[in-house]
């Protein structure tokens, strides 16, 4: 649980004080917050993690001066994936998992589980934030953000889910 | 009623999802929320107060550029001071009061970009006062809380100025596309009048919250769309919005008495 927090602390700060004010090769955004609601624990139809889903989303627009924008991309999300992993893995399966990652599923699965995902909240992001949803620019927005925070989260996962820690995600 | 209850108790996942997709339309649509206004902003006091440590760490390990920035900053003031005996334009800033900020966070990547000061009503800054630094045009203060304030950079797409172009004296306006954050948008320049490219783009004073005659940008491109009336101008923006640090708020005081005025002139 301690170091639940301590993650959550500083990927918090590492989006609020560095990623918010870089725009990677004009194109890319990397957004820890979409990590934490895939690595989140996942429940059927979970009245709770929609609402985690919209305070965190909350915190991340007062600091970002975009009230509503991420609360609404995360609330999207966190319902879609509801959705989303009973279809791919099934509800048998999900409630033997602990976490829904990288280790846990395989990699294939993994990616059919999280890639769509994240292509909502960065489509549901660009459409919000350039009111145009159809432009080459956003479409290069979406793509190139996607694959670099999917890039990203696995890393993420290698680097600090090892067992000990992935149990204790939770 | 037991009905509803089942229904209720049924679908209760799917209702709470409506409702905070409700909250969430209500918060990014209304721009005139209490809450958003007053406290779910980067103005608010511990979100400030975050910020402002974070600023203060910054500006220890930044000192050096600090100074030099300083170094160039009385030289300007200087060379003004000793402009504004024999150039009439500074008149109507000499009547203004300017009250001195640091930039404590600052947005660059987004298309509705803000800035965070680190100055709140304590110090006298109010809603909708215009916001300069020593190379030109920052922005507008949007809200105000004890000791910060929030003001929508020139890099927001909704924002717009009054502007003149200074050598033929027309008046144009002034805007981000949400492209490229060093360029920025001429707007409203008929095609019969000739435009070139270097001319300085300066303040109109006719929205009452800048002067006239601060600098905004230097035209660097002229197009002509054969479908508009209008030339398709782009100009460099003075303001470098990647290294703000300083910046000065504009107490306009003629600015109430005007907005009054023009309210009464335009209810009758």
């Amino acid at each position: 649980m301690k170091n639940n927090i301590f993650l959550f602390i500083i990927l918090l700060f590492l989006q609020v004080f560095v990623l918010n004010k870089v725009l990677f090769f004009s194109y890319v955004i990397i957004s820890p917050i979409v990590m934490i609601l895939l690595l989140y624990r996942y429940q059927k139809d979970s009245k709770e993690n929609l609402i985690v889903s919209f305070f965190l989303g909350l915190l991340f627009d007062v600091f970002n001066d975009s009230l509503g924008l991420y609360s609404l991309s995360c609330v999207l999300i966190s319902y879609f994936r509801n959705l989303w992993v009973l279809k791919i893995i099934g509800e048998e399966k999900t409630e033997e998992l602990n976490l829904l990652s990288i280790n846990a599923l395989g990699g294939f699965q993994f990616f059919i589980y999280a890639f769509p995902i994240i292509i909502i909240f960065y489509s549901v992001l660009s459409l919000f934030e350039s009111g145009v949803f159809l432009s080459l620019n956003n479409i290069l927005f979406i793509s190139l953000s996607s694959i670099s925070n999917y890039i990203l989260i696995v890393i993420f996962q290698y680097l600090f889910l090892n067992n000990n820690l992935s149990n204790e995600w939770r | 009623m037991r009905n509803l209850i089942k229904f209720i108790s049924l679908y209760n996942y799917s209702i709470t999802f409506l409702l905070l997709v409700l909250f969430s339309s209500y918060f990014l649509i209304n721009e005139n929320f209490v809450l958003k206004t007053k406290y779910l902003n980067s103005s608010n006091y511990i979100i400030g107060s975050v910020f402002s440590f974070q600023s203060s760490l910054k500006n220890y390990f930044t000192l050096k550029e600090k100074n030099l920035l300083l170094q160039n900053e009385n030289k300007l003031l200087k060379e003004k001071i000793i402009n504004t005996s024999t150039n009439s334009s500074y008149d109507s800033i000499n009547s203004l009061g300017l009250i001195d900020a640091e930039v404590i966070n600052n947005s660059l990547r987004k298309t509705k970009n803000y800035i965070t000061i680190n100055k709140g009503s304590e110090d006298g800054i109010k809603e909708g006062m215009g916001v300069i630094s020593n190379s030109g045009i920052v922005g507008k203060v949007k809200y105000v809380s004890n000791n910060f304030s929030t003001v929508i950079s020139l890099l927001n797409t909704s924002f717009f100025i009054s502007s003149l172009i200074q050598e033929s004296g027309t008046l144009s306006s002034v805007n981000w596309d949400g492209s490229d954050p060093t360029k920025l948008k001429l707007l409203y320049v008929p095609k019969h009048l000739s435009v070139f490219e270097g001319s300085e783009i300066i303040t109109s004073s006719f929205d009452a919250i800048y002067p006239k005659g601060i600098l905004i940008g230097k035209v660097i491109s002229i197009n002509s769309d054969v479908n508009s009336n209008f030339y398709d101008i782009y100009i460099s923006s003075s303001q470098n919005f990647y290294s703000i640090s300083k910046v000065y708020v504009i107490d306009n005081p003629m600015n109430e008495e005007k907005k009054k005025l023009e309210k009464i002139t335009n209810e009758e």
